[in-house]
């Protein structure tokens, strides 16, 4: 009907897991199960069209109990959102919203106002399953972006390029993707008029458009000539021939690994153009899609990882240590690297790899057995099947490869051989733990 | 031998991390302000709060040193001084605020004629 390809295999608990895991954060506990009854139709629909939100968990706190202060204290507003992952029932709600945190990405570090970055956020989970136009109009009158890329500073008479370059280079087009210089500088002039109040102790306040600061002046963009304000601005590049390509690849990449063969990018296209640029049908296109199902494996990003384990332990936040764990992982929300977003190809490098072990330790800390003084060690099974499944068990039952859980095996096996005498009820338990924390770290929960 | 090593390495890191994580007491009544400092301006994420416990968390966006002074209007009260941070550090106290106006600023040479100055309400 779309003319996208349909998934037709078997979509059973394994399937179903990798849908949650692209389009959200993993599985609760029996979540995977309960989703592939729903068949794919009714399992993609569950995500794409989701009921009123609903919160699963403990409520968020600090280390002190303290409840969260996303907008008055530093690394909160990365706990407040890492709780709405974990949390959710609308898990591509969320999922999207930390797409379009990458897409349009705007850092606190040249905003400085954690209340502007949460409001910028509102706006990213209103329009995530929504209209692109809507978004794009939006973000572009943004208060949070028009101070990071430079909009209130763009005015009749001296423009600023900023943000008519990145609307173009990351946000519509790609890089030198049908625009050129001059293109670039006529959109500067369209989007000019934008402004704020500076006020001492507040910052920059009431941001509105005032005509007096806009170029009014014919620009020729693309090729056409006009008195174009911010809003042609926004159409000129939403109807730009490369656009539709440009949107349905990039959105295509942050579910599915390799990029998406001829037919399936001109069938999205034609669903983003005649749908007159929205979104969720694209999108329910993308999750239906083979490749979703049978193509490769894709490395969660950092925030992606920590909310899953915790949605799988049924943990919830209760320590401030996941701001420092997830940028030593490589992702600070809220704290992009770069406008062009974060760089996937550095969620797996030697170093944020060292990352993503202290995240898995953190996440298991709560459940590690230990030998109380005085008391005898924590009574587990010397079986090695039995540990093994039993870390299973304690992260949610992930699906993991045979060969994976052969090296646990012979790991936990390979550990209890010399535990006979007292060794035999106290290595048990040590066991019990390198093998849940090898678990959390291995290739199959890495990626999805 | 290197995986009985491996197990005991992992052991400790895990029994260490649950040192870490602090035993929670709820503390509902306490409010937080953050005050971001740059080059020349300091801007406070709320006017003012209910008098009482209060964090102030100072953080520096800026690219020099800035320090943080937190004196009340009224005479005779000491005023808080928060240490010099560097550029990208931050610092938080807990301070019990009694109602009234408070004045902020950055005690380095210039920077508070420059602009780094704010004044903050404490309600009753």
């Amino acid at each position: 009907m779309t003319g996208s390809p349909r998934y037709d295999g078997p979509f059973g608990t394994q399937q179903a897991e990798r849908l949650l895991w692209r389009a959200g954060f993993g599985p609760r506990r029996g979540e995977a199960a309960r989703l592939a009854k729903l068949g794919l139709d009714g399992a993609v629909r569950s995500l794409t069209r989701p009921p009123g939100e609903k919160w699963i968990g403990p409520s968020p706190h600090d280390d002190k109990g303290r409840p969260l202060a996303p907008a008055d204290a530093y690394g909160h507003d990365h706990l407040w959102w890492l709780d709405r992952m974990v949390r959710t029932s609308r898990p591509l709600v969320e999922r999207m919203t930390l797409n379009y945190h990458d897409w349009f990405a705007t850092s606190n570090s040249g905003v400085g106002s954690q209340k502007l970055m949460l409001a910028q956020n509102r706006l990213l989970r209103r329009y995530s399953l929504g209209s692109f136009r809507k978004m794009l109009v939006s973000i572009t009158a943004n208060p949070a972006m028009l101070i990071w890329l430079s909009g209130i500073d763009n005015r009749k008479g001296a423009p600023n390029e900023n943000y008519g370059r990145e609307l173009m280079e990351l946000f519509t087009l790609g890089e030198g993707n049908g625009y050129t210089e001059r293109d670039v500088r006529e959109q500067a002039r369209a989007l000019t008029g934008w402004t704020s109040t500076w006020k001492r102790g507040k910052g920059q306040t009431d941001f509105r458009f005032d005509a007096s600061r806009h170029d009014p002046g014919a620009k020729v963009i693309f090729g056409k000539t006009g008195t174009f304000s911010w809003r042609d601005s926004v159409d000129l590049t939403l109807h730009h021939p490369r656009h539709a390509p440009f949107f349905v690849t990039k959105l295509w990449s942050y579910f599915v690994p390799d990029p998406p063969d001829a037919q399936t990018r001109a069938a999205l296209e034609t669903l983003y153009r005649d749908g007159g640029f929205e979104v969720r049908p694209v999108l329910e296109a993308i999750l239906r899609h083979p490749a979703l199902y049978t193509g490769g494996r894709m490395v969660k990003p950092p925030v992606v990882y920590i909310a899953g384990l915790l949605r799988g332990l049924g943990r919830g936040i209760d320590t401030t240590a996941w701001v420092w764990l997830s940028e030593g992982a490589g992702q600070r929300l809220f704290y992009p690297p770069n406008v062009a977003g974060w760089d996937d190809s550095r969620w797996l490098d030697t170093n944020t790899f060292r990352g993503r072990w202290s995240i898995a330790n953190q996440a298991l800390a709560p459940f590690t057995l230990e030998q109380k003084k005085g008391k005898k060690p924590p009574k587990i099974s010397g079986d090695p099947d039995k540990i093994v499944q039993g870390a299973l068990a304690l992260l949610g039952n992930p699906t993991i490869r045979e060969e994976t859980r052969t090296e646990l095996r012979a790991f936990a096996r390979a550990s209890l051989q010399t535990a006979s005498g007292w060794k035999a009820d106290a290595y048990p338990p040590l066991v019990a733990n390198a093998v849940r924390q090898l678990l959390a770290v291995s290739p199959d929960l890495q990626t999805c | 031998m290197k995986r009985h090593l491996l197990a005991l390495v992992v052991l400790a890191c895990a029994v260490a991390a649950v040192a870490a994580v602090p035993a929670t007491a709820g503390n509902e009544g306490e409010s937080f302000v953050q005050v971001v400092e740059k080059e020349y301006t300091l801007t406070l994420s709320r006017q003012s709060v209910p008098a009482g416990s209060v964090s102030l968390e100072l953080v520096n966006f800026g690219m020099d040193t800035h320090d943080l002074v937190v004196q009340s209007s009224k005479p005779g009260v000491k005023p808080i001084r928060f240490k010099q941070l560097s550029p990208r550090q931050r610092a938080d106290r807990t301070l019990k605020l009694k109602p009234g106006r408070y004045l902020l600023w950055c005690s380095i040479a210039g920077h508070r004629q420059r602009g780094m100055h704010a004044t903050f309400l404490v309600r009753g």
